[in-house]
């Protein structure tokens, strides 16, 4: 039950708190630090204001002079003030530590071991009985022992931390091995040993390509395996360099960065903007490249400011097209709220109404944060070949203003802004890091997309046709005179984009231009004449046969066109006449601009300076953050469990050291994606069997200190993929526009191209807990008849049994035995035990000199699809 | 083939496969080899409870349960516990009633709620009067609102407990509803998987735990509403739309010549490989509820379909639950549905109303009146109906109804500053709400417990929503003190109290 709505549980918080109490309260970062610093030793008693305070309720207080502090509070009060005036602040839980052997109430007992107790450091009257003394000691060893574990402070920069010592060095591969080796020594759990190598190949297909190994490809390495120490070190090279990679991780990112297509509907920005499959294809691509982790967060948020001419980087900015609801706010609320769950693993979107309630993030923080996105908005760049934005183009943003107009909203209500001033830009100030603004200066072509290249040829491309498919000479003249139109217009947008306007030239070339359109306008006057009398001619040749046909109906029809077409006669000639008197009078340079979208030629900078600070090395966050979405998808579980909450409201990490020293590895090795891959596919935690062990289970049922691979279900995704990659099916052209939802069953390309929106899911991917189109930052694992009848009776699975049935047949020659090695082995990875060998043979039928019945065949391999082992990654 | 490794063998001690076997195939629930194929399905009505190992605990006084659920909170206020005084102090400040000190007392409020200092909520004092009428219904005089006139007159059929109280002040509640633990805690076992775990199914070619309607939406507990947690994916309820043409899909197989014979046998060739394969890996959860769900999935392409299809219900009936009234259409179906799933069987028919993608439809913040007395009429006659239907068929003994919500609504009205809309709505209440109950032997025409003079708190014979857990569990023949899994810390308050007083 580890899933994609994890997320529940950290937003729950954040919306029940739109009002806040009226009374002093000890601050909630207080009260969690106190939390913090005691874990698991807090006594229950302890969650109670009275252990810094005189009063245990603050009833009715205003300030702190109402609600004094006891002596203990005081003490902690003293200790901080001094160390603000001396140099950094201490934190609660510092305090707390460094007052541990005092007695601040000076009743004989020392505050810590007052506070293990239970009973009040700051209250002589309140201490432990003598009784407890055997009692406390013992808490205070085992706290001891506690306070020295690794401390995770994931709002602190990530210091790379020494990699343990562990007895067990036979086992370990690589440091991965050494920190999880560390705790399964502290836990007396020991590790599972390596997974049979067929096993382990299909692991790793799928985890990092998502497709099965065929069975030839399963022999040749079991049979490498034995030989060759380095057949599994290649076989990861291979598969990091296959294009399916990008296609399998591709989805995993999309799910993070909550990919949607667009829902369809006319030209609204719906779930996404028409086109958006230009962003997941620059996913797919840019994770084969391996580009940095961090240049792609940067291109997602800013690309258009950082590189404004690369078409291909623009694509990213797809991630800021992403949205569903009609209302900008919510716009704003949902770009904020995921870029900051999604890249820092903070719910910043809880700082919407009040201040942060477990993290350091303030409501006036959260506007600022919202400013960084205020100004931007999305349109479609125009592709090479296609004029019609509806048809093709790249969804993008830009800005589209240089002034701030973010307001603080009074308890995050849209109605209630306080307009005296504007929020600036910034980012959380707890966080660190230098977050610049700089203005941008965009290119020429930028700002005004449709002076590219390219887009003028496809203009004189669109009327040279024209021109070649006139009816007549006067059509074949208009269409030839808007050629020269759309030239004489290029040349002159050039000459003003270079500050020619007003010179000589610049005034002969309008006086041309000029000359040209009113030649063209009288060109398409007569054009007009010619059609509207054809129009009369018409209409009075229906009058005469619905006349001849005494068709009534008919003829009362071709009367009123008539009637019509006679008026539009007189309005063209009108047009022609005064077409005429335009040509004749004097010629000035008021030429008629080409219609064209201009936008600015700067950019805020804000989200440029907000990525940089995002990708900042010391940024404590965004590297923890990125190694745990990764380690969760080749572990199905995060070393921190909440992958969108790294804050006070999320779980602990069970391996911090680890997700500190692999963050300080990433960006070590430049956000290699793929490095860490491999480092974490080599481990030998990562080659563990995934079959259970007694003992081990007894101590840590849930597996959480990896004391074995976790046995994962595939993805709905890669049920689909499978059936049509093992069956010979998948076509595997990448990219393109998506595909529709409704024929998931029939097109044989990936399910990482078919539509996923809103309301146009796909249905059989959606069975095996398929990702919500809002948000997902985790998967969810359920078992349902529903996945039964899914993979029984689709026709994924009735086609891709009769396709794979031919090959395997032929291959075996349809001899039983063979057949069913060669079935296993295709559909799942590995050997029947003689058992199933059995089984099968027993189904099967007939003996062993005939070729089995092809029909047999094919329910076998069907029955194959079915079972369990096909959707388990072992 | 050389190197290939005939199993994964290198896993566990081979001294220890033997005991694996056992255990897995005593968790799947059948032998291996040796068996008939078409033997591997149980028939009708053959109980399975050893495959849990747990057989009933008590005798049982009910066999399946109907647990309705409406999203969002419903006021006890204006459903089954009235409360003049609110009508008498209307207007007024709760701190100018005789019962200030009592209500307001902040201890008493923090008392319940897990980690307080995270649910800090305003009190909302200007007591708003009852938005609707009460009248007296039958032999027992039970006062029901004027919003729930079929339910009134179950009167007499009806167990009303006023008391209940619930740790979290927002909708996480629907999570703790269902597993008594907040919803930060994470996911844990629903009442509806313990008795899906301890009983088993008495009929295999239906889930044992259904859940009809859609459940929570993501931020009040979602699938973990009907979750079973570490009790493992078998246990979880199974969704499943009313509408006899697809209640499932891909109910029918796309090859339209594969007679139901050759699927059985395909079916069972499936049941059969998964178990050789899972005697490696015999505590794997997942397997086993796949195992199952296989099993239940080939039942289901017949059972599924006619169980929807409510051709062969009178027009009486089907006028009974309001299924020819557009109002009630949609929840009458469900009630239908429901008392055609226990009639066959099923243990547990969790039945959702109110889904709104959020924190559910039934959460009046504002205009109470017209939204409650909206969704009330959508319900009321499709409940009354199925108790009904249950009691003229002799189901009602054998089926206990349970309707509830995650907490009540709060006396005083809600203040919105500054919005036309305020005061009139009433925000979540977690310290006193009611559930209502009928037949599964509890007692009939009885109020039990009851909240303070405002409704505020449960005052006596206060019941953690785990004690509603208890009871049922009790009703069914299970002791939730004896339902854990071993290494799996249950708290004192997942067990809960049965409420000895209700139970006939």
């Amino acid at each position: 039950m580890i899933h994609c709505r994890s997320r529940r549980v950290n937003f729950f918080a954040c919306f029940v708190l739109w009002i806040l109490p009226g009374v002093a309260n000890a601050t909630p970062a207080n009260r969690q630090g106190l939390l913090q610093y005691l874990g698991r030793f807090r006594s229950e008693r302890l969650d109670s204001c009275a252990v810094c305070h005189l009063r245990a309720k603050p009833d009715g207080a205003e300030s702190l002079d109402e609600f004094p502090h006891n002596a203990f509070g005081d003490r902690l009060r003293l200790i901080g003030e001094e160390a603000a005036e001396n140099g950094p602040e201490l934190t609660i839980q510092e305090r707390l530590a460094r007052t541990a052997e005092e007695d601040s109430d000076g009743d004989g007992v020392s505050n810590l071991r007052e506070l293990l107790a239970g009973t009040s450091p700051g209250s002589a009257k309140d201490k432990p009985v003598a009784a407890e003394s055997e009692r406390i000691e013992k808490l205070l060893a085992e706290f001891a022992e506690y306070s020295e574990r690794y401390q995770w402070r994931p709002f602190k920069p990530v210091v790379r931390p020494d990699v343990p010592d562990v007895k067990l060095t036979a086992w370990t591969r690589n440091p991965i091995d050494r920190f999880v080796a560390a705790q399964h020594e502290a836990r007396g759990l020991s590790p599972q040993l390596s997974a049979a190598p067929e096993i382990l190949l299909r692991r790793v297909y799928l985890d990092l390509i998502g497709l099965s190994p065929t069975a030839d490809e399963v022999r040749t390495f079991a049979a490498a395996f034995e030989t060759n120490p380095q057949a599994y070190d290649e076989v990861v090279d291979r598969l990091l360099d296959d294009p399916a990679y990008g296609e399998r991780w591709g989805r995993h990112w999309m799910d993070v960065w909550r990919y949607s297509d667009w829902a369809g509907y006319r030209d609204a920005l719906r779930d996404s903007q028409r086109h958006i499959w230009h962003w997941r294809d620059w996913i797919i691509e840019s994770l084969n490249d391996d580009k940095p982790y961090d240049r792609m967060l940067v291109e997602m948020m800013a690309a258009d400011e950082l590189v404004p001419e690369d078409t291909d980087a623009i694509r990213a900015t797809g991630y800021l097209a992403r949205h569903y609801y009609a209302n900008r706010d919510q716009w704003m609320d949902n770009v904020v709220k995921h870029t900051t769950q999604g890249f820092l693993g903070i719910t910043v979107g809880c700082a919407k109404c009040h201040d942060h309630m477990f993290d350091p993030i303030t409501q006036r923080e959260y506007y600022s944060m919202r400013a960084i996105f205020e100004r931007y908005n999305v349109r479609t760049d125009r592709v090479p070949g296609v004029l019609d934005t509806m048809k093709a183009g790249i969804p993008r943003a830009y800005d589209n203003a240089l002034t701030t107009n973010t307001w603080f909203l009074e308890a995050g209500d849209e109605r209630r802004p306080v307009k005296d001033e504007p929020i600036p830009a910034g980012v959380p100030t707890s966080l660190g890091g230098v977050f610049a603004v700089q203005q941008v200066s965009l290119p020429r072509l930028a700002a005004k997309p449709d002076r590219r290249d390219f887009v003028r040829q496809d203009l004189l491309a669109e009327a040279e046709t024209t021109s070649a498919n006139a009816k007549d000479s006067t059509a074949k003249q208009a269409a030839d005179s808007k050629v020269a139109v759309l030239r004489a217009q290029f040349e002159i947008e050039d000459l003003e984009d270079t500050g020619g306007e007003g010179s000589d030239e610049w005034i002969a070339k309008a006086k041309d231009l000029v000359k040209l359109q009113r030649e063209s306008a009288f060109l398409d006057a007569q054009v007009k004449v010619k059609a509207t009398e054809a129009a009369v001619s018409k209409s009075t040749e229906d009058i005469a046969k619905a006349k001849a046909d005494e068709d009534k109906a008919s003829e009362t029809k071709a009367k009123t066109s008539l009637t019509t077409a006679k008026k539009n006669v007189d309005a063209a000639k009108k047009s022609l006449a005064a077409a005429q008197k335009a040509v004749d009078a004097d010629v000035t340079t008021k030429y008629e601009s080409r219609n064209q979208s201009i936008y600015l030629d700067k950019s805020n900078g804000r989200r440029l300076a907000f990525a940089r600070w995002v990708t900042a090395k010391e940024n404590p966050l965004t590297a923890r953050v990125a190694v745990n979405h990764i380690w969760l998808r080749h572990f199905g579980q995060g070393i921190v469990p909440t992958p969108n909450e790294f804050g006070g409201n999320g779980r602990e990490p069970t391996h911090p050291a680890l997700l500190d020293w692999l963050a300080a590895e990433f960006t070590d090795q430049g956000w290699s994606m793929k490095k860490l891959h491999k480092l974490i596919v080599m481990s030998t935690t990562y080659r563990m069997s995934s079959r259970v062990d007694t003992a081990n289970s007894t101590i840590d049922p849930d597996n959480r200190f990896l004391w074995k691979m976790p046995t994962r279900r595939m993805e709905g995704e890669l049920v689909r993929d499978n059936l049509l990659h093992i069956s010979g099916r998948l076509d595997r052209t990448m990219g393109g526009a998506d595909i529709d939802n409704k024929l998931a069953q029939k097109s044989v390309r990936r399910s990482v191209y078919l539509r996923h929106a809103h309301e146009k899911l796909v249905e059989f991917v959606q069975i095996f807990d398929g990702p919500s189109v809002s948000e997902c930052y985790m998967r969810e694992t359920s078992v349902k008849p529903h996945q039964a009848l899914a993979l029984a009776n689709s026709p994924l699975t009735v086609e891709g049994s009769r396709a794979l049935v031919a090959v395997l047949h032929k291959k075996t020659d349809g001899r039983p035995e063979q057949f069913i090695e060669e079935a296993y082995l295709t559909i799942l990875g590995r050997q029947p035990l003689p058992e199933e060998a059995a089984l099968c043979r027993n189904f099967l039928g007939g003996d062993s000199t005939r070729p089995t019945d092809a029909g047999r065949c094919e329910k076998l391999i069907t029955v194959l699809f079915n079972h369990n082992d096909f959707v388990a990654i072992r | 083939m050389h190197g290939i490794h005939k199993s994964q063998s290198r896993g566990s001690a081979r001294s220890a496969s033997e005991k694996s076997r056992r255990t897995f195939l005593g968790d799947t629930g059948m032998g291996l080899t040796g068996l008939a194929l078409s033997s591997i399905f149980f028939k009708d009505g053959v109980a399975q409870a050893a495959s849990s190992g747990n057989s009933p605990h008590l005798e049982a006084q009910a066999k399946s349960v109907i647990w309705i659920f409406f999203i969002g909170g419903l006021s006890h206020l204006e459903s089954f516990d009235p409360k003049p005084a609110l009508n008498k102090y209307a207007g007024k400040s709760i701190e100018d009633t005789p019962f200030a000190a009592d209500v307001l007392d902040k201890d008493k409020i923090n008392e319940n709620l897990l980690d307080p200092s995270k649910q800090t909520r305003e009190v909302f004092k200007a007591i708003m009067p009852l938005q609707t009428g009460y009248r007296r219904h039958g032999d027992c005089g039970l006062e029901v609102s004027d919003w729930f006139p079929h339910m009134g007159s179950c009167a007499d059929d009806l167990c009303v407990v006023r008391s209940m109280w619930t740790i979290d002040n927002n909708h996480g509640a629907q999570l703790t509803y269902h597993t008594g633990r907040k919803i930060s805690e994470g996911a844990f076992p629903t009442v509806g998987a313990w008795v899906s775990y301890g009983l088993g199914s008495a009929n295999k070619n239906l889930p044992e735990f259904v859940v009809l309607g859609n459940p929570s939406a993501d931020c009040c507990g979602a699938a973990w509403t009907h979750g079973s947690s570490y009790l493992g994916p078998k246990y979880a309820g199974v969704r499943l739309n009313v509408d006899a043409k697809q209640p499932l899909s891909f109910v029918r197989s796309a090859n339209d010549k594969l007679t139901i014979e050759e699927q059985r046998e395909m079916f069972g060739l499936v049941g059969q490989l998964n178990r050789a394969a899972g005697i490696q890996y015999p505590d794997d959860k997942e397997l086993q509820a796949r195992i199952r769900s296989y099993e239940l999935a080939f039942q289901m392409q017949s059972t599924v379909p006619e169980v929807m299809d409510f051709e062969s219900e009178t027009k009486d009936t089907q006028q009974l639950y309001g299924l020819d009234q557009s109002a009630t259409k949609a929840f009458g179906a469900k009630c239908l549905a429901a008392r055609r799933l226990a009639e066959r069987g099923v243990r547990f028919i969790q039945l959702f109303h109110g889904y709104t993608g959020s924190a559910g439809a039934w959460d009046s913040h504002i205009g109470i009146k017209a939204r409650h007395s909206n969704l009330a009429m959508q319900v009321d006659q499709p409940i009354a109906g199925l108790i009904k239907d249950l009691k003229r068929r002799g189901l009602l003994d054998e089926t206990l109804v349970v309707v509830g919500s995650e907490f009540g609504r709060t006396p005083g009205a809600e203040v919105r500053n500054g919005r036309s809309d305020s005061a009139t709505g009433r925000d979540h209440h977690p310290h006193g709400f009611n559930v209502i109950m009928a037949g599964g032997g509890l007692k009939r025409g009885i109020v039990h417990g009851a909240t303070d003079e405002l409704g505020f708190h449960a005052a006596e014979n206060r019941h953690y929503v785990t004690d509603l857990h208890a009871t049922v569990l009790h009703q069914l023949g299970l002791d939730t003190r004896r339902l854990e899994i071993p290494g799996r810390k249950r708290l004192e308050r997942d067990f809960g109290e049965v409420m000895h007083d209700i139970i006939a």
